[in-house]
């Protein structure tokens, strides 16, 4: 059932993609494993930032989650150094009847409301609730160094 | 990292739980449960009341999925074992058959409708439309090899979530009362229904009834002082043939009952 699924959002995706993201296999022998690449939304520090996200379908997706990293740094209360992003839907909100393409339209919106109250690197989420000013100039400094 | 270490503990427990407990359990008398209640009077005083009624149970996983589980078991599993009355109109066996194959038919529309992607529930209508027709020709030990496979069974089961989701989501306006703790339906389906593991209450069990409109007798056996459980049945209103799933609810599980023939 995963790989004739992974196959239809590979499909979908390249029929439909969402705003601002693509996503596809990093190498056309395993479709387990996948690159997407998401822009910075407007009107938020990441705005332009060109971020690349690994992808990782289990062997028993659409069953468990995809497990989605950012492999480009990027400065957010909710992701971590490692690009870990902590996010309802990759795990226990997860479910067969979400996408990929849902999957990445949240990571995206989370880009443009950050979710303090959950974080995942605190020292971020105190700087974003006590001077978002030099949270913003953070994040945006980043963008510029890591995501240009 | 919290956040992340509570998951894996829940992963953990879940592990568990798959590797200690079958997906179902062969049907067995109740003799299990005498030793379970040894030292718990009041559901040790129901056990005798059952025994009256049921000739056994079977048990199934307690990973939050007994309820969806059991339910569409024990669907496929009394129409296998009355195929012989399938390709008679009058009896309640067939028309149950015949329905159900329809809905599952239908399930596609019902789906987009409450706003589900063809891609994500095509493969789930697909395999339990063949699972529906092979019917005829299969035998319970087939359907037990189905529910052995971790795959096969939990397609079975996310497709009665699906059925359940859709339901309530295009009945918001009728159940959005109900759903404690949610600001509206669809948030109450996004985190209660639609993932995998999350336990079932009155509520979907409500709506899985009404969408199949099969009915479900469920024996509470709780802590209460009386020596019989409690029969509750679903939907409150059911005219349709006189087919029935029987299921035990212990708090926090449901298991499959099977009635003495009368």
């Amino acid at each position: 059932m995963a790989l004739k699924r992974i196959q239809k959002e590979l499909a979908d995706l390249q029929r439909d993609p969402p705003t601002n993201c693509s996503a596809g296999p990093t190498d056309d022998n395993d479709l387990y494993n996948w690159t997407a690449t998401l822009i910075g939304p407007d009107d938020c520090p990441y705005q332009g930032g060109v971020f690349f996200l690994n992808i990782q379908f289990p062997t028993d997706y659409p069953f468990k989650p995809p497990k989605v990293t950012f492999t480009t740094r990027i400065y957010h209360p909710n992701i971590n150094a490692n690009g870990g992003i902590c996010l309802d839907i990759l795990k226990d909100q997860w479910s067969p009847a979400l996408t990929i393409s849902k999957v990445l339209l949240s990571i995206s919106s989370l880009l443009t409301d950050a979710n303090p109250n959950d974080p995942l690197v605190p020292e971020i989420a105190h700087l974003y609730k006590n001077d978002r000013a030099r949270y913003d100039a953070t994040a945006r400094e980043w963008t510029r160094r890591y995501a240009a | 990292m919290e956040d992340f270490s509570i998951i894996k503990q829940q992963d953990e427990i879940l592990r568990e739980i798959e590797e200690r407990q079958p997906m179902f359990t062969p049907v067995q008398d109740f003799s299990s449960l005498e030793v379970e209640y040894a030292s718990n009077p009041p559901f040790q005083a129901k056990i005798p009341y059952l025994q009256s009624k049921y000739s056994g149970f079977r048990r199934t996983r307690g990973d939050g999925n007994c309820f969806y589980r059991s339910f569409i078991f024990s669907l496929f599993e009394q129409l296998i074992q009355n195929k012989s009355h399938l390709s008679n109109p009058d009896s309640p066996y067939s028309q149950i058959y015949s329905a159900i194959k329809q809905k599952v038919l239908d399930s596609g529309d019902i789906l987009n409708a409450a706003g589900f992607l063809p891609i994500c529930y095509e493969d789930f209508i697909d395999m339990i439309s063949a699972k529906l027709e092979m019917i005829p020709t299969t035998e319970i030990s087939q359907l037990e090899d189905d529910f052995k496979d971790k795959i096969i069974a939990d397609t079975y089961v996310m497709y009665t979530r699906f059925i359940v989701s859709a339901f309530l989501r295009l009945h918001a306006d009728e159940y959005s009362g109900f759903v404690e703790g949610y600001p509206d339906i669809v948030s109450f389906c996004n985190s209660e229904v639609d993932p995998m593991n999350r336990e079932c209450e009155q509520l979907q069990i409500i709506a899985m009834t009404e969408a199949f409109q099969i009915k479900a007798e469920i024996e509470y056996m709780d802590r209460n002082d009386r020596t019989e459980t409690t029969l509750m049945s679903f939907p409150f209103e059911y005219t349709g043939p006189d087919f029935k799933i029987h299921m035990l609810y212990r708090p926090g599980h449901y298991d499959i009952l099977y009635p003495n023939r009368s």
